[in-house]
């Protein structure tokens, strides 16, 4: 297929997306609770998914391992960490805040770790974030111990939670840092060509003229940053980030600018859907982390042996 | 010099085993917070020699020695306070009664949650102090002063009751703040919900338009609530009529004790006289 036509039907699949969360529930709702309560949640989603398929596909290759996904590098403990600490000093509005401070100081640590010996890898990378990701797990966890009756937001950020409430300015806020995650994915965009290189192995990269190390580390400080918004407002989605670039590799090839903007996008529908079926399966809403790995992981597998 | 020490052994040994003076009177451990109320209104805080740090009221209750936190006890603190009765609530804390009754220890469960498994909760723990007389008359004179406060006009404000903010949660009618609210009047916006206590969506709180809300927990301010996105237009909000923390403690309402009395009449001043 070419990849307009396809870019095509997944705009159509956007829209498609939107139309159905925005006014499909058991009782039509007001125009005004649409535009209050529902858009605000639908961007935020849109933005999530949008970002985690996009970094992922990005840091499976920069990491060159096929398990790589947004939060592997230890940015998602980081921020729930920061998050976390909020919930506990009942600093409540300024969760986003935490998280994404939380997110920062962990990508300045990884990015220490990685360097110390004097030479830097993709694997010493990989290594000091699942290791400074660790740290922070456990950490969360001794907080969680301690702090049994906040278990509610905890598992908020632990298992995603896109029902975030704004405030007016927080509101604002927000669309700015939309603006700018929007920036910074297309920043990632241009990068693809080098990533194509990369792919053949870091000796001939940068035999072909490719600052390898710089390049790794835009591209870590830039989807950290990304992911770090992420989690600062909707927490920690497990699978959109690894399994929807597998997915489009398996379906569209290997070429990494169409799959950058295929696993953005279909990351982004992906979301949305997930998070309906979060909100309306039952009268309680269910973590969409869960609805992700549910439906990710059979179409995976499905996916997985139609490609054999 | 070696018979020197083995003399200080065989002393050692002997002065352990020596009996302790037999304390006849009994010892309560008390690690749920309601129940310490409960008990405090019927004998004070004498026998209790041990409760967790929710335990806060009154202060008599609150300096004595701690054995933890409601979701994390330690059980060897209570073992070494050698008690007769361990009182326990529901939730994590099932866990422990059973550990606790492993070693032998007498529990007794105690986690109302309406207001007929109050009174029937006041009457079991006065038959376990041995003290069943004092039992009925509180449960007859709450019961009696529950009934006199009950809510019979026609004027039930809509309420939204939030008992926590992320994500944001509120309360059914078979719960027993739920039944609370109802008591005093009040006309719970979410008294359906399919659990007692359950997430709830924003856009059914804006879609019902309670006219008052009220926030049981620390971290939010009422001025806080009104710059929620899509709030603004609440009647609750247009009408400032928002509580919090400040307003009314948490736990006369939330906590199925005796002082649920004053949180009825509290709530009922709120809901009726502005």
């Amino acid at each position: 297929m070419k990849s307009k036509t396809v870019l095509r039907i997944f705009l159509f699949l956007v829209f498609a997306a939107v139309v159905i969360y925005l006014y499909l529930s058991y009782r039509t709702p007001t125009s005004y609770i649409v535009a209050q309560v529902r858009f605000p949640r639908l961007l935020l989603t849109f933005i999530c998914g949008f970002v985690l398929g996009g970094v992922g596909s990005v840091y499976q290759i920069m990491l060159n391992n096929p398990l790589a996904e947004p939060y592997i590098l230890g940015v998602s403990s980081g921020a729930a960490l920061g998050g976390v600490t909020a919930i506990i000093i009942g600093l409540y509005l300024l969760i986003p805040v935490f998280a994404f401070t939380g997110a920062l100081l962990l990508i300045l640590i990884v990015w220490y770790l990685a360097q110390v010996g004097g030479f830097f890898s993709s694997t010493k990378l990989l290594l000091s974030g699942i290791i400074a990701g660790m740290f922070c797990s456990a950490l969360i966890s001794l907080l969680l111990y301690l702090n049994q009756e906040e278990i509610g937001s905890i598992i908020g950020i632990l298992m995603g939670n896109l029902g975030h409430i704004f405030s007016m300015r927080e509101w604002t806020i927000f669309r700015v840092i939309l603006g700018i995650s929007l920036l910074l994915m297309f920043y990632l965009y241009t990068l693809s060509d080098k990533l194509n290189i990369l792919t053949s192995g870091d000796l001939i990269a940068s035999s072909l003229g490719i600052e390898v190390r710089q390049l790794r580390r835009k591209v870590f400080i830039v989807s950290s940053i990304l992911v770090g918004f992420t989690v600062a407002y909707a927490g920690i989605i497990g699978f959109v980030g690894l399994l929807v670039p597998h997915i489009v590799r398996m379906l569209f090839g290997n070429d990494q600018r169409k799959v950058f903007l295929f696993s953005s996008f279909a990351g982004a529908v992906f979301l949305i859907f997930c998070d309906f079926i979060a909100m309306h399966l039952t009268a309680i809403e269910i973590p969409v982390g869960v609805i992700t790995a549910f439906i990710g992981c059979p179409f995976f597998i499905y996916c997985f042996a139609r490609n054999r | 010099m070696r018979v020197l020490v083995l003399l200080l052994g065989l002393v050692l040994i002997l002065s352990c085993s020596i009996e302790r003076e037999e304390d006849t009177s009994p010892r309560y451990v008390v690690t749920s917070p309601e129940v310490g109320e409960i008990i405090y209104a019927l004998q004070g805080s004498t026998n209790i020699v041990g409760v967790t740090a929710e335990v806060n009221y009154p202060v008599e209750l609150a300096s004595l020695p701690k054995v933890g936190e409601f979701g994390a006890v330690s059980r060897e603190k209570i073992i070494a306070l050698r008690p007769s009765i361990v009182f326990t609530s529901g939730l994590e804390q099932e866990m422990l009664a059973r550990d606790l009754n492993k070693v032998g220890i007498k529990t007794v469960m105690i986690y109302p949650k309406s207001i007929p498994e109050l009174l029937a909760g006041i009457r079991e723990i006065a038959g376990h102090l041995e003290m069943q007389e004092k039992g009925i008359v509180l449960a007859d004179s709450l019961q009696l002063q529950i009934e006199g406060l009950r809510y019979s006009g026609q004027q039930r404000p809509r309420v939204y009751l939030e008992i926590y903010g992320n994500p944001i949660m509120s309360i059914s009618r078979n719960s027993f703040i739920g039944e609370i609210v109802e008591l005093a009047g009040g006309d719970n916006i979410f008294d359906s919900l399919p659990r007692d206590y359950s997430r709830v969506r924003a856009e059914d709180i804006i879609d019902r338009d309670p006219e008052i809300i009220i926030l049981t927990y620390p971290g939010l301010t009422p001025g806080e609530v009104k710059t929620r996105k899509g709030w603004q237009n609440i009647t609750a909000c247009l009408d400032d009529r928002i509580y919090g923390i400040e307003d009314i403690d948490p736990d006369i309402i939330l906590r199925a004790g005796p002082r649920i009395t004053e949180g009825i009449s509290l709530l009922k001043r709120m809901f009726h006289e502005l």
